[in-house]
């Protein structure tokens, strides 16, 4: 409605063209440029009214509209014209710019990686009933290399004796698959016991679970990933038998699992009976726990089944570990890889003695509290885009057969979330120390002073401005007992002509 | 040429953008573009006008032009190359 009212009034369609202007003229001058214009548009209108000139609105706005064409004059021609390319250098030095670059780079991982999908299987709890008591076991043996899937004549004695714990097997194998007619893919295939499904407890999307009946019943029947579903069967769940060939076998589509569902890997799609020839092969062993019973209480149990049926000690040790806090090892991983990196850099870095020179000036405790909050803010954001880009792209969220993380991208996670967590507080220390300490803008204008091979005991180095004339950081060439280390010297108000431009 | 006109309207007494404007008959798209640039050249100065004689005026405070010594040299340099200018009506002094 006021802008409306605006367009009726002489004075206020002026204004708004005004507004327009001033859009373009460098922001440093655009309020004298504004003022004068505002002060002649009220006198013409005076003078047009004083004289009762016919067709006074028109003239006014076409002595308005003149002002577009002198902003387009200030916007290129004049000798203060910030261009945009200086512009965008001073945004790129602010605190904000920083921060915004950090949000930016969280935003893009989320949209690339389709919402974070492993972030939130690794946060979320794992979709089974009761997912705190599913375990895996394996073969364990004087360390962590020599761990290997179970033999089936351990789990026979187990699923005879154990009463602490139900098991099921779970074997898998990337395989060649014909999901469509004359479509070849790839996909990951697992074999698993009848009882995998009812000791998992998963829930489904459509059709059944396998159940153990269809060992003698059924034993082409598979049941498929939601993914993998929705990817290439989407189309054919109204027939009744969908067929698909994995490996070379033919198997009946039961059911398709429910959406959340994942177990040890999203990646595989394909769940089907273990073949006559699998069975006597070792695999991964799924056990769910009996209500209180902690994983060091079910290995006692399952060595102890073992040494009574003959085997010696060192044949028979078995790991169990909670299948939720393997998958959260990853976010153990980023933790070992920060406090690393927190230590490796402060040892390479003289981290907290910035300035000393800084420190005095910047006394007040708003200011320190500000550089320590941006300083604080800037390495959170990092190392969460390093952590969500760790999860995301190394599959390190992903568990072997035998229950641990995959054997290629465990350490390649680790050393990225590593280097990743080194080389973003090296940098945010090094960006810290090249701010200024008063406005957080990133100081500029290097020069070089002095010649180190030429002066003996005189200083040589760079110097380093701030944009908005706070001060001077000197950065020593070679460090000396004579000249310490980098030192900022704040400018008084004598300076303060020299950056009034910029201000 | 323009800004020879212009020069010569500052000269005259034309001191404000409107005054120059009705001196010298150019539009405002074309006289306030003129006179940024004749003061990044130097050849004129602006000063804000006190806001105490603006109030007593009842409107807002002008920005007035001037001469400056090297303008006044380039303005009889333009007049004598361009001999019309001594035909406008504000210089038959």
């Amino acid at each position: 409605m006021r802008l409306l009212a605006s367009f009726k009034d002489p004075l206020g369609c002026s204004s708004l063209i005004l507004r327009l202007g001033a859009a373009l003229v460098p922001a440093s001058h655009r309020e004298e440029w504004s003022r004068e214009w505002r002060a002649e548009i009220q006198f013409v209108w005076l003078a047009l009214c004083t004289r009762s000139e016919p067709q006074a609105f028109r003239k006014l706005l076409a002595f308005a509209l003149g002002c577009i064409a002198d902003a387009w004059w200030c916007f290129h021609h004049a000798p203060w014209r910030e261009r945009p390319s200086e512009r965008i250098r001073t945004l790129a030095r602010s605190a904000a710019f920083c921060l915004s670059a950090g949000v930016f780079a969280i935003l893009l991982i989320t949209c690339v990686s389709g919402f974070l999908p492993s972030t939130r299987d690794v946060l979320e709890p794992l979709p089974y009933f009761d997912a705190d008591r599913i375990a895996t076991a394996s073969k364990s043996g004087v360390s962590l290399s020599t761990r290997s899937g179970i033999p089936a004549d351990w789990l026979n004695l187990w699923r005879n004796k154990s009463r602490l714990v139900r098991t099921a097997t779970y074997r898998w194998a990337e395989e060649k698959a014909q999901l469509k007619p004359g479509r070849d893919v790839s996909v990951l295939h697992a074999e698993v016991s009848g009882d995998f499904f009812s000791v998992l407890s998963a829930g489904m999307l459509w059709g059944r679970p396998l159940v153990s009946a269809d060992a003698t019943a059924c034993d082409n029947c598979a049941v498929v990933s939601y993914e993998l579903w929705k990817k290439y069967l989407a189309n054919s769940l109204g027939q009744r038998t969908t067929q698909i060939t994995v490996g070379g076998r033919r198997l009946r589509v039961v059911g398709v699992l429910e959406k959340r569902f994942w177990f040890l890997s999203r990646r595989i799609g394909v769940w089907s009976l273990a073949g006559s020839s699998s069975r006597t092969a070792n695999s991964g062993v799924l056990i769910r726990l009996a209500n209180g019973v902690t994983p060091e209480f079910a290995e006692q149990e399952l060595e102890a089944i073992l040494h009574d049926d003959g085997y010696s000690p060192w044949e028979s040790l078995v790991d169990v570990s909670m299948l939720q806090s393997r998958v959260r090892s990853v976010l153990g991983s980023f933790c070992l890889a920060l406090l690393l990196a927190f230590v490796m850099t402060a040892a390479s870095l003289r981290f907290w003695s910035v300035s000393s020179s800084a420190a005095e000036m910047n006394r007040s405790f708003r200011n320190r509290a500000r550089r320590a909050a941006f300083f604080a803010s800037k390495t959170a954001l990092l190392l969460t885009a390093s952590l969500l880009a760790g999860i995301e792209f190394t599959r390190a969220a992903s568990i072997t057969m035998i229950g641990g993380t995959d054997v290629l991208t465990e350490p390649l996670s680790t050393w990225l979330f590593l280097l990743a967590c080194l080389g973003v507080l090296t940098w945010s220390i090094y960006d810290q120390r090249r701010r200024c300490p008063v406005c957080l803008k990133r100081l500029g204008l290097a020069t070089h002073v002095g010649c180190s091979g030429c002066l003996l005991l005189d200083w040589a180095g760079t110097e380093m401005v701030c944009a908005d004339g706070h001060g001077l950081l000197h950065i020593p060439e070679m460090l000396s007992s004579v000249h310490g280390d980098e030192r900022w010297t704040a400018f008084d108000e004598s300076w303060s002509g020299l950056f009034a431009s910029k201000s | 040429m323009t800004s020879a006109l212009i020069l010569d309207a500052v000269g005259s007494g034309h001191a404000y953008g409107f005054d120059i404007m009705e001196a010298t008959g150019l539009p405002s798209g074309t006289v306030y573009p003129a006179l940024r640039r004749l003061e990044q050249l130097e050849l004129i100065r602006s000063k804000w006008e006190g806001t105490q004689k603006a109030l007593s005026e009842q409107r807002p405070a002008r920005k007035y032009y001037k001469l400056t010594s090297s303008g006044e040299a380039a303005l009889s340099k333009a007049s004598e190359r361009y001999s019309v200018l001594q035909r406008l009506p504000g210089n038959q002094r």
